[in-house]
């Protein structure tokens, strides 16, 4: 781009020049040429050239086609750094230290709430995303910001039980078969050691609550305090809280861990042939399933937001419009199979049909969703400590 | 050129004084390392303290999520801490850790040591010393991927012990304690064998020709003669494996369960995943309880095994 922004900077100065009267003797007003000048500013503006030069995206592991991504950085000359998490611990804490600097960052909607409310998010401008018209009605102005003054839709999924066919003689049909460690008989129980939670507190408390029939933002004590006990309980049976580049890689093959608490488009990533990089579009792993239990399971909306202390914010919004085209969005969905709602209508039908990746109405009021509230949080947290160091 | 002479003479002058003076010897020699010291050592160990105290900590002020000191001190980080049995757990584990690490590294070392050192000639010996230090070339965290591939029930481990029939399948030490401590004594033996080393290579030869002379036996020779010289060389490198093993976390998280949680990782999780304010100030509190407990394991150490501390 730096052509074509150099074009327009010797446009600038021509007209400019022709205004300051190069030509015979005239010279122009001065209002004359601030309004050029605003013209011209107007012009750079609409073709987003005034961008910054760094965007630093701070992203989940496998959530977007990182070659796209590069392309759009290098078309238009930005220096791009883009890190991962794997949990929305590490986010968050990373957002309150502040040490570090990022332009996007892409929170569960559970927890944006706190975000806002501890002044760690700036408003996003969307005049400058007109894509957002390509947002889905119903994924805006939802919950945790009803008016989107601070985020975007980015994408959404579930968290249930993916497990490799090929080692189980039986379906995963409920949260039991990994919870429920006191009968022997269980399926946890007879392949010990063969079994993993994610490394994220929210969400395994959330799938023991769910197990154990609570509500998923209980601050009960008694109830916690069972949340935390069936969960140490549970630990001498797990392999280990691993997260999406560990399972995705361990669950087809299935020698180390077979039965894995994880996010559906990770195991849609897993089942069809997927890199981050391109678009592949045939079946792997057709072994590998993924269920949501019969009690229910945690239904998760991550969305786009950029920092207070972002440096770069023109580019932020830049990218964002970008992301939420529909075409590009399609192609993030077709490489690493998860549904950005913008382009779910240039998606293949073979991916929209498929249920990991596109949850089945039928079992929409069998999903759960909570705002955390830091109180809440910081409950959690501690009895979450308790289940990690037992 | 007056001003020029003066100045030669006073740079004279103060070479003079250098000379003289051992208390300006002693800043100029010592002021670049203590500057390094305060600045990363002390400086993080302060505000770790005023972290676990509560004192250092992040509010919300007017919508912005500030860090703000508070003037008085909280002694609650370190009692829910040093109450939760959970917690100690951890600090168990490491020692648990850190004591095998370093007995095992030892047992590894020790002969390996002597041998280099007592067997070899001067080729060899340099050879055996660089065939030592190749593998530190290489990044830590790729030789530690190398183990969890050699050790995956997938790997080339498993696949020799299941196709020479000492194994039905794939073996089943990655995420448990067992891989830990392979990786462990794997990564930190070189910091044990070469003070051990260090001080072997400069035993007297004699004096176990002298022993063997007078009638001790092979046993008797290693108990009351070499280990009794080598000592500080054991000394040394116990120290340097015990402690950055108390404080693991790295190798834990890639090669261990979820059962694998030492006090490293307890606090590798506080400041990385948990954050602040909570997050910093509980995790501040354990590295602080780790302080103590290095400092006093040490004390201990010196007290009960004694002797001078040789570093090579």
């Amino acid at each position: 781009m730096s052509s074509r922004r150099d074009f327009l900077r010797v446009a600038v100065a021509g007209v400019a020049g022709l205004a300051l009267g190069g030509v015979a003797g005239y010279y122009a007003r001065q209002d004359e040429v601030d309004r050029l000048k605003g013209k011209v500013e107007e012009l750079l503006g609409r073709v987003g050239i005034e961008l910054e030069e760094d965007f630093n995206l701070f992203n989940w592991t496998w959530y977007a086609n990182l070659e796209l991504i590069e392309e759009w950085a290098s078309e238009n000359n930005i220096n791009l750094q883009i890190d991962h998490y794997e949990s929305n611990d590490e986010l968050v804490s990373e957002l309150e230290l502040g040490a570090r600097q990022y332009d996007v960052v892409v929170p569960s909607a559970s927890y944006i709430p706190t975000l806002i409310e501890r002044g760690i998010l700036q408003p996003i401008d969307l005049d400058k995303i007109p894509n957002a018209d390509n947002i889905p009605e119903s994924f805006m102005g939802r919950e945790w910001d009803p008016d989107n003054e601070y985020t975007l839709i980015y994408s959404y999924g579930t968290t249930a039980i993916a497990y490799n066919e090929e080692k189980l003689d039986e379906e995963i049909t409920s949260w039991g078969d990994i919870f429920d460690v006191e009968n022997p008989d269980s399926i946890i129980r007879r392949h010990s050691g063969r079994v993993t939670m994610l490394p994220e507190s929210i969400e395994v408390m959330d799938a023991a609550a769910i197990y154990l029939g609570y509500p998923i933002d209980t601050t009960d004590e008694n109830q916690l305090e069972d949340i935390a006990n069936l969960l140490i309980a549970q630990k001498d049976h797990l392999y280990g809280y691993v997260g999406t580049e560990e399972y995705m890689e361990e669950l087809p093959r299935g020698s180390l861990f077979y039965i894995s608490q994880s996010w559906n488009g990770d195991i849609a990533g897993v089942i069809w042939d997927s890199s981050e990089r391109e678009v592949k579009m045939s079946i792997l792993n057709p072994h590998v399933k993924y269920v949501i239990p019969e009690e229910g399971a945690v239904a998760w909306f991550d969305n786009f937001a950029i920092p207070a202390n972002a440096e770069n914010i023109e580019n932020a919004h830049a990218f964002i419009n970008w992301f939420l085209d529909p075409v590009i969005s399609a192609i993030h969905t077709m490489t690493v199979k998860y549904p950005f709602p913008a382009g779910i209508k240039y998606v293949p039908e073979i991916i929209r049909n498929d249920q990991t990746i596109f949850i089945p109405e039928s079992l929409y009021d069998k999903l759960y969703w909570t705002i955390l509230t830091p109180e809440l949080e910081s409950l959690w947290q501690q009895y979450w400590q308790r289940v990690q160091t037992a | 050129m007056a001003e020029g002479a003066d100045s030669v003479v006073s740079l004279e002058g103060l070479i003079g004084r250098l000379r003289r003076s051992r208390r300006l010897k002693l800043i100029l020699f010592l002021s670049p390392g203590l500057t390094v010291l305060i600045i990363f050592f002390f400086s993080p160990f302060i505000f770790s303290l005023l972290f676990s105290l509560g004192m250092f900590t992040k509010t919300v002020v007017d919508g912005v999520s500030r860090w703000v000191f508070i003037p008085y001190p909280e002694l609650e980080y370190y009692s829910s801490f040093l109450t939760s049995k959970s917690t100690l757990n951890s600090v168990f584990q490491s020692i648990y850790y850190a004591s095998v690490t370093t007995l095992g590294t030892l047992l590894l070392s020790f002969p390996m040591a002597y041998y280099m050192a007592l067997k070899m000639d001067r080729g060899t010996k340099n050879i055996a010393l660089f065939l030592i230090f190749l593998p530190f070339w290489i990044n830590f965290l790729i030789r530690v991927y190398a183990i969890k591939f050699i050790i995956h029930p997938d790997g080339p481990l498993s696949f020799l012990l299941v196709s020479i029939g000492v194994l039905d399948e794939g073996l089943r030490i990655l995420g448990t304690d067992i891989a830990v401590l392979i990786t462990m004594v794997y990564s930190y033996m070189i910091f044990m064998l070469l003070p051990v080393y260090g001080v072997m290579e400069k035993l007297n030869r004699e004096y176990i020709e002298a022993a063997y002379t007078l009638g001790a036996t092979p046993l008797k020779t290693l108990l009351r003669v070499t280990i009794p010289i080598v000592k500080p060389g054991i000394i040394a490198g116990s120290l340097l494996v015990f402690i950055p093993a108390m404080g693991e976390f790295i190798i834990p998280i890639m090669v261990g369960g979820g059962r694998s949680y030492p006090i490293g990782r307890l606090i590798y999780d506080q400041f990385i995943r948990i954050g602040p304010p909570l997050g910093f100030a509980y995790g501040s509190a354990a590295a602080m309880v780790y302080i103590v407990l290095i400092v006093v394991s040490t004390y201990l150490y010196f007290r009960f095994v004694g002797g001078e501390v040789r570093l090579v």
